[in-house]
């Protein structure tokens, strides 16, 4: 079972993404700031996280930097704008050899198991995108 | 001066890519194998492929309305195909972007 842990203080961010990957088959848990999710990350090494840049308390730049050295095999979308203050740090992050991608806000269902599919390969069927974008699904997860 | 064969159909390609991570480098790659590939069926003259930095040019992955990286995509009017994902697959991003052989063609001859 392929496991997602998505860290953001939203309640109904984090439940958006539930629903969408548990209704994708991936096992998902969530966490609500950047502490919380670091732990998770350690106790249960999911194959991907979703990590929201804007959260108080342990930043969304410092809990990506923390991922990393925990967990550096486990791929991490950055989810944010894609405009503004994050991206001098995300630069700076990326030249010091983080590993990351971006995802702008705000993702729907599709997108959020689309990206899913591609990073760690499907578990459900294949998502269907409008506006002629497919996902070829990832085989080296 | 254009050195295209008469009815050649210019494939332009772009990638977004975030900065110079592991991931990006890794669709880097993949897009020149992708690029490697088509020039040997189409010509090297009927490819042209560019790479963005979202962090460099966040503008211009607005504009593409790129929902994460890395996200290839085919110019071109009306709908602009584009692949999210495993761009080592390669035989099936090429069908994605309806860049076979046989589009290619089609395109170039309508």
């Amino acid at each position: 079972m392929k496991r997602v842990l998505v860290i953001d203080d939203d309640g109904g961010v984090r439940e958006s993404f539930r629903a969408a990957l548990e209704d994708a088959g991936y096992q998902v848990s969530t966490a609500e700031n950047g502490v919380s999710g670091i732990e998770s990350a350690q106790a249960e090494r999911p194959d991907l996280v979703f990590l929201d840049l804007k959260m108080p308390g342990l930043s969304g730049v410092d809990t990506l930097k923390q991922l990393q050295d925990t967990c550096p095999r486990t791929p991490v979308y950055v989810v944010t704008g894609f405009y503004g203050e994050f991206i001098a740090p995300l630069r700076e992050l990326q030249s010091r050899g983080v590993d990351f991608n971006l995802a702008r806000k705000p993702l729907t269902a599709t997108e959020i198991k689309a990206i899913a599919a591609g990073r760690i390969g499907m578990v459900g069927p294949l998502p269907v995108g409008g506006d002629g974008w497919t996902t070829v699904p990832s085989v080296h997860s | 001066m254009d050195d295209r064969p008469v009815g050649a159909l210019m494939i332009r390609l772009r990638l977004y890519v975030t900065g110079r991570t592991v991931s990006a480098e890794r669709a880097r790659l993949a897009l020149r194998d992708l690029e490697r590939r088509l020039a040997h069926t189409t010509g090297e003259s009927t490819i042209h492929c560019e790479v963005i930095d979202v962090l460099d040019d966040p503008e211009a992955a607005e504009r593409d309305k790129i929902f994460a990286t890395p996200t290839l995509l085919r110019l071109g009017p009306g709908v602009q195909p584009r692949v999210f994902g495993d761009f080592s697959a390669t035989d099936k991003v090429i069908g994605a972007l309806k860049l076979d052989t046989k589009s290619v063609t089609l395109a170039a001859t309508a």
